[in-house]
């Protein structure tokens, strides 16, 4: 699938496939996980964190390089701040707890609760995956084929 | 040869960590990122050992910059479980051009496959293993 409905696309993170998982779609810490628990001004207010990181790091992505890392480009970054306000302002996506730059000039989003954790990855070549962890092992792992924005947020 | 011996399970490992790697305010212990093998990790995930090295000669990177040190005990390396498979520790060979006294690596944890579920698996696993970040340190511009 190539869409550039990047809210569209997105409205799978935050729903890990539970049966995959041996969870019960009713299962409390399933239910907790994929509505979240803040409250929509909270949830944005930590997008907004998100989004004002990435903005300075995009300003200076160079400060992100070290010995055998490569720092996301500027372009990568501002992709991503993109995305982040698209999901933003999709109501039931939470925001991530970390965002961090990837050692291949990529980023996360990432949040976990209890046994659970997922992972938004941008690839160094503007690609996006999807990873679900369960006790942190690797179970699921999906691309999403973003279009990138023509213009940033 | 002192330095170059087996590794005990009670002994403690460093591994240096980016100050973008971790935040004590989000969680105790580092990024997964942070034990993902880099270009140089081509033999394996590179590790010091307590035993020869300080926390703080082991943060020492890029003049001007800061990071951390996460404290991993062999024992607890060595009992992860992916499906069946678990990870080894090999100290650095004598004999061996390059080899540096004090060192180690995880040879399951290479370079080369750091992306395969398995590795990535295990690198989330080794982050949740830390036991101690040292830090921050903020190696002489």
């Amino acid at each position: 699938m190539i869409t550039n409905d990047i809210g569209a696309a997105l409205r799978a993170y935050g729903r890990p496939d539970t049966r995959r998982l041996g969870l019960r779609s009713g299962f409390p810490e399933a239910q907790r996980f994929i509505y979240g628990v803040a409250t929509d001004a909270a949830r944005r207010v930590r997008w907004n964190e998100v989004i004002a990181l990435l903005r300075k790091w995009a300003a200076k992505p160079e400060d992100l390089e070290d010995e055998g890392v490569k720092a996301p480009t500027s372009t990568l970054i501002l992709h991503a701040v993109s995305v982040a306000g698209a999901m933003r302002e999709t109501k039931e996506l939470p925001a991530p707890r970390r965002v961090t730059p990837t050692n291949e000039g990529g980023l996360l989003f990432e949040r976990w609760d209890g046994d659970l954790a997922e992972v938004l990855e941008f690839l160094q070549d503007g690609s996006c995956e999807m990873k679900t962890f369960y006790r942190d092992r690797l179970v699921q792992r999906v691309p999403l084929h973003l279009v990138r924005p023509s213009r940033t947020l | 040869m002192e330095g170059f011996e087996p590794i005990d399970d009670d002994e403690v490992l460093y591994r240096r960590v980016l100050e973008v790697h971790f935040d004590r305010t989000v969680r105790a212990t580092p990024d997964p990122q942070a034990m993902r093998p880099i270009a140089q990790d081509v033999d394996g995930l590179s590790l010091k050992r307590a035993r020869y090295w300080t926390a703080e000669q082991v943060s020492r990177g890029r003049p001007g910059k800061t990071y951390f040190v996460a404290h991993l005990r062999a024992g607890s390396v060595r009992s992860l479980l992916v499906a069946t498979r678990t990870l080894t520790l090999r100290p650095d060979d004598p004999d061996v051009p390059n080899s540096e006294h004090g060192h180690c690596v995880i040879p399951e944890l290479v370079y080369a496959t750091r992306g395969s579920d398995e590795s990535e698996s295990f690198q989330r696993l080794l982050a949740s293993t830390v036991h101690e970040v040292e830090g921050p340190f903020r190696t002489p511009a």
